[in-house]
């Protein structure tokens, strides 16, 4: 069932600008001092909160994303969750953090949405900087067959053959997935 | 090794776009069921695909709140100042080392932002520094919701402004400062999106005897400066121009830039 909450999720879809300040009014203390407590900065804080934010924007955008519990409970999952891999990533003395503040009761169907939004924007971060590697060509006639445009017309606009069209996106695919293999990430995320 | 060469990565296209002959798709389908690596492939093309897809999708609006993200970051979260401990001469003169190269930063970066100022994107940048960022309270003061509105943007309470400005707009869709100080509030804090939508149907008020409209557009377009957006911009001041609607006296000099 949907939570009342769900109206932070609707306001990140819309960028409303009023619900987003409650937001940031209600919960970004609390995940202000789960960060500092655990090794971290202000700055660290405001970096993983505004992250966190953005997963559940690219998780919520496709439509598919429905809160059943409070917010507060689901925020604080996601940004411990961002910050648990960002100590990792440093290096720091292996940190656990072991309080969820008492929401253990959101159950495992969030825990698993809250562990998929931070995977699916770490996915993105990876095809995004290896996509960035990549040669002009490549990058275009991806970057126009992912706008949502036909294939026929991506030819059109390169002034190339549907067929030759076809063959670069897919050589160009290959060329992004062997990348994204190669990084040392790939395996924890989860494809 | 690359594995992914083993296989011919067209066909999965193929696959995926629906284009492949019934026959081979047979085929292919068969070959998936048997071959796990095939099978991973596929699954992760389409992964790749659907997740860029959706970040193409959603790039100009993934923009605008990332834009509104970091304004409320910066209220909610103090930016640290690293401490100097200054306790030697050395440490000192470090730090005064420190302030000159700062300064000559600032002085160069001065420098280079009036000298690209013929660039319109610059021009429309100043412009929204130097006539925007404050409301002048047009009426006669009265303590009304467009009022307030103006008073909380001037404060630069951004949120609350966005509330008045809309909600005054909602009540009477005919005031069409409503929608323009919206739109201006918007475009301050960079939530371009829902700027353009403001000024677009701010232009659409045919009936407005001064309708700044299109110009404000304009202004949008130029500072959200993606793909496509000064082209369009420019092509809107040729407009304002030859209109002589608000704002052609600016259009008409950045056009000449």
């Amino acid at each position: 069932m949907q939570h009342p909450d769900q109206k932070y999720i609707n306001a990140l879809l819309e960028n409303d600008v009023v619900i987003l300040e409650e937001l940031y009014r209600k919960f970004s203390e609390k995940i202000k001092w789960m960060i500092i407590r655990n090794n971290g900065a202000e700055t660290d804080a405001a970096d993983i909160f505004q992250d966190a934010l953005l997963s559940i924007y690219n998780k919520a955008k496709t439509g598919n994303f429905t809160l059943t519990c409070p917010l507060e409970a689901f925020l604080y999952l996601v940004c411990k969750n961002k910050w648990l891999n960002t100590l990792n990533k440093r290096k720091t003395q292996k940190v656990t953090i072991t309080d969820t503040e008492g929401f253990n009761y959101i159950g495992e169907d969030n825990f698993k949405l809250a562990e998929e939004c931070v995977l699916q924007q770490e996915r993105n971060n990876l095809l995004t900087e290896k996509l960035a590697e990549m040669g002009g060509s490549c990058k275009k006639i991806l970057r126009l067959s992912w706008s949502g445009i036909a294939m026929d017309e991506v030819a059109r606009q390169l002034n190339v053959t549907y067929a030759y069209a076809r063959k670069k996106k897919s050589e160009c695919m290959a060329r992004l997935i062997a990348l994204v293999k190669q990084s040392p990430r790939f395996n924890s995320l989860k494809w | 090794m690359d594995e992914s060469k083993h296989f011919n990565m067209e066909q999965i296209e193929s696959y995926l776009s629906g284009d492949m002959p019934s026959e081979e798709k047979l085929r292919f389908e068969a070959n998936l069921e048997s071959d796990t690596k095939l099978s991973e492939l596929l699954h992760i093309y389409r992964t790749i695909d659907a997740e860029m897809h959706n970040t193409e999708k959603y790039s100009s609006r993934e923009a605008d709140l990332r834009n509104t993200l970091q304004q409320l970051n910066a209220v909610y979260f103090k930016s640290e100042v690293p401490v100097i401990q200054m306790s030697s001469r050395k440490q000192w003169y470090r730090a005064v080392m420190s302030a000159a190269a700062v300064f000559v930063l600032m002085l160069a970066g001065y420098s280079l932002f009036f000298k690209s100022s013929s660039n319109t994107s610059a021009l429309a940048d100043r412009y929204v520094k130097e006539n925007l960022l404050h409301l002048s309270l047009t009426m006669d003061g009265a303590k009304d919701s467009l009022q307030q509105g103006i008073a909380a943007y001037n404060k630069k309470a951004y949120a609350q402004a966005i509330q008045l400005f809309e909600a005054v707009y909602k009540a009477h869709p005919d005031n069409s400062d409503a929608i323009k100080y919206a739109g201006i509030t918007y475009l301050v804090t960079k939530a371009y999106t829902k700027a353009l939508a403001c000024f677009d149907e701010l232009a659409a008020k045919k009936e407005l005897f001064s309708n700044p409209g299109m110009f404000l557009k304009a202004v949008t377009l130029l500072q959200r400066d993606l793909q496509g957006d000064k082209e369009q911009a420019e092509q809107l001041l040729q407009q304002v121009v030859n209109e002589k609607s608000d704002g052609s006296k600016e259009a008409a000099r950045w056009l000449k830039k």
